[in-house]
């Protein structure tokens, strides 16, 4: 039995691999429609943009990156749905080079975006309801200027000067955003330091899992009022938005993914343990 | 005409700052009356000599990553941190005769490495055993792994600002059999990672403590420990302002708070 | 080492003097020419650093189609290095992000292999935690089960299980997982905060490349 165990604890890391890819490609074949419950972090970020007056100003900060793709970007469609939804008056902007790349993608489609979104499907007109202004480049220091003055680029993300789109009349600096929601895997503080600190602006972050644990002394303190973590955040604002999409239809494979990481967890524990007591290293 | 910045962030990094520069001229003072502070024991920098000279014993390279973060960005001073001990690893590389890989993924840092392993080498008199072509820049990082693996790396040093590679560098260095040795101070996400899977780590500002820990300097122990006094600070100020609004009085609160 | 190094680490260590105390200064003064010129310092160090990326650049190229002339090892993978670095390069120099190559190039291959690097992360996640996420002593014990737990209620599917995991875990992080990363984060800060003064006052000059501290 001794052997065994040990052989067990010496396992080649491949047969995990293969246990692994096994468990995450059963709900792609066949989904198994697990449920998922909105945390209390979703509801809030929810509650916080249905409560916004009509036309109020909502800045989106669409930093995603390609490898945190699949967590940031259907966080940002799912908030674009919503937003766009309302009549609200939305300004996209990116600090991250991969945004514009990662905004295209939202509107046609693709591997991490899921289906396209259309703004005409919720009647929003392009420069009266929504804008994208583009990559703006210099990190903290492009905070700093874009919250003093929001028409720095001159032009939006196409070339068309800002005093031709109707909508740049309602947010002129930082002062006329209601909130301000930026989907970034680092440079939070950054962020906070120069919205939240500086103007008082709400602040909702998209993050991806990892980052996560460093929010929660800000949304303690206040300067961050609530966070969407990771594909499981995206996957419950699509359930409170009644949008589902790519998420939920993922939340599957990353339910069984981590109950497979809890196992082995505990598999490698209990065989450890076993070891120990019969007096084995 | 000029006026002074005003806001409670202004009053509470002022404060701050004026607590830090007190405290700098305190371990000055402590730096001229050459003051041997005692450090506790980091296993990982005990582990650091035993991880070069399982490498040579091995006759197989050492691996190490300054972090992925940039020099003009928060993490700036994680990433001075790594380059520091980046300095060290390559001083006992090039005294016991071991082969040195770095790889660097950010511009404005990969010509630091270079010149901070060529110094360390030209220290030690072994400036032949330099080899350029073992500094490379990686764009994407965690390409390295495959490098990790090729090279059957003895000794993998993790040590900066990392972001999600930092798993995949680990695992690599474990299925290549090397020794892990990780550190990291600004990126607080990776932290569980490189405390779990690494042989040794340095937690948070262990990072800033191994330079001290290897000097045994005066002067670099003095900043130590002018840093734990801020801390203490920093705690009384946490006390007193749980007490104080227990009893319902927010005076710190309004001063600080955000 | 000469002493033409020494001088010109010294010009280098008073510049970084001079810029930083002004920056530092900047930050508690509202005057204009001085915020301006703060601002205009940044900018051109933004540009700076963009023209550090052509070193990178330079040598990464520099290295490859050395391996390539001299047919060394790996040499093929090199062409394919050289291509996959310049073509978008000077694609998106010249097109914008709007050529299609480009957009190819983005969306169907380093979209995918970013995702997979990315996805790579859940396999070691298990190789890693099989191998090393032992309870070897009380810490050790308490960190693995603190990580289960915290595990089990991000997960939603076992609230089939327990509805108690998402509270519990929810818990978790925002007492002792806040509480830890704040002790952290303010010790991070405070050791950043000195270390930059350092590097201010040319007390800590490895990152000069130099023999460390004076």
């Amino acid at each position: 039995m001794i052997m065994s165990i040990k052989k067990l604890m010496e396992i080649d890391s491949r047969y995990l691999y293969l246990v692994m890819l096994i468990l995450v490609s059963i709900p792609i074949i066949q989904p198994l429609g697990l449920p998922i419950r909105p945390s209390d972090y979703a509801i809030k970020v929810y509650n916080f943009i249905e409560s916004l007056p009509p036309e109020s100003v909502v800045v989106i900060d669409a930093a995603q990156t390609a490898g945190y793709g699949a967590e940031l970007q259907t966080q940002y469609v799912v908030i674009l749905k919503h937003v766009l939804k309302k009549d609200l008056k939305l300004i996209i902007v990116s600090f991250s080079a991969e945004g514009p790349m990662l905004v295209d993608m939202a509107y046609e489609g693709g591997i991490i975006s899921g289906k396209p979104v259309d703004p005409a499907k919720y009647g929003d007109v392009y420069g009266e309801d929504y804008v994208y202004l583009g990559y703006i480049p210099g990190g903290e220091t492009a905070f700093v200027s874009f919250a003093r003055d929001c028409w720095m680029t001159k032009t939006d993300a196409s070339g068309t000067p800002l005093e031709e789109l109707p909508i740049m009349q309602y947010c002129k600096t930082a002062e006329d955003w209601n909130v301000i929601i930026a989907f970034t895997g680092g440079n939070h503080e950054q962020r906070i330091a120069q919205w939240y600190n500086a103007y008082l602006v709400p602040l909702i972050f998209g993050v991806p899992g990892v980052s996560a644990p460093r929010m929660y002394s800000y949304m303690a303190s206040g300067q961050v009022y609530s966070m969407l973590s990771s594909l499981i955040g995206a996957a419950e604002y699509e359930i409170l938005t009644n949008e589902i999409g790519l998420a939920a239809a993922l939340m599957d494979v990353l339910n069984l993914g981590q109950l497979c990481v809890v196992a082995a967890v505990i598999i490698g524990n209990l065989g450890y343990i076993v070891t120990r007591i019969r007096g084995g290293k | 005409m000029i006026k002074l910045a005003s806001g409670r962030e202004v009053i509470l990094v002022g404060t701050a700052l004026i607590l830090v520069i007190l405290l700098y001229m305190m371990i000055i003072q402590g730096e001229k009356r050459k003051k041997l502070y005692p450090i506790r024991r980091l296993p990982a920098m005990d582990a650091m000599e035993e991880a070069v000279g399982r490498a040579v014993e091995m006759q197989r390279p050492i691996h190490y990553v300054p972090g992925t973060g940039a020099l003009n960005r928060l993490e700036a001073t994680s990433t001075l941190a790594g380059l520091t001990l980046l300095s060290y690893v390559a001083g006992l590389a090039a005294k016991t005769g071991a082969r040195i890989i770095t790889t660097c993924q950010v511009a404005d840092v990969y010509p630091l490495t270079i010149e901070i392993v060529r110094q360390a080498f030209q220290v030690e008199g072994q400036t032949d055993m330099f080899r350029e072509e073992d500094c490379l820049f990686m764009p994407q990082e965690k390409s390295a792994a495959g490098l990790i693996q090729r090279e059957r790396v003895a000794a993998n040093f993790l040590i900066g600002a990392f972001w999600h590679e930092s798993l995949v560098l680990i695992e690599a260095g474990a299925r290549a059999g090397a020794m892990n040795i990780g550190g990291a101070a600004y990126t607080l996400g990776q932290i569980p990672f490189l405390v779990s899977c690494c042989d040794y780590c340095l937690v948070g500002e262990e990072v800033y403590a191994a330079s001290a820990y290897i000097t045994k300097d005066p002067s670099e122990t003095s900043v130590i420990a002018g840093q734990d006094y801020i801390k203490l600070i920093g705690l009384g100020f946490i006390i007193l302002g749980t007490l104080l609004s227990t009893m319902g009085l927010t005076v710190l609160y309004d001063l600080f708070g955000a | 080492m000469s002493s033409y190094e020494g001088e010109i680490r010294s010009i280098a260590i008073i510049i970084t003097a001079i810029v930083g105390f002004f920056f530092l200064i900047e930050y508690f003064i509202v005057w204009t020419p001085v915020n301006k010129t703060a601002s205009n310092i940044t900018a051109y160090g933004t540009v700076l650093l963009g023209l550090a990326g052509i070193v990178g650049i330079g040598n990464l190229t520099r290295f490859h189609l050395k391996n390539i002339f001299r047919q060394g090892k790996n040499w093929i993978p090199s062409i394919i290095l050289l291509i996959s670095l310049w073509l978008p390069l000077v694609l998106g120099l010249l097109y914008t992000r709007n050529h299609f190559i480009f957009s190819y190039i983005y969306n169907s291959i380093y979209l995918p292999t970013s995702q997979a690097f990315f996805a790579i992360l859940a396999f070691y996640i298990v190789s890693g935690a099989y191998r090393a996420f032992k309870a070897r002593n009380l810490d050790a014990a308490v960190l693995l089960i603190a990580g289960i737990l915290v595990f089990m209620s991000n997960s939603p599917a076992t609230g089939i299980l327990w509805p108690g995991f998402q509270p519990l875990g929810k818990w978790i992080q925002d007492v002792f997982t806040a509480a830890g990363l704040r002790g952290i984060t303010i010790g991070i800060a405070i050791g950043s905060v000195v270390t930059s003064l350092r590097v201010l006052t040319g007390r800590e000059r490895r990152h000069l490349a130099g023999r460390g501290v004076e």
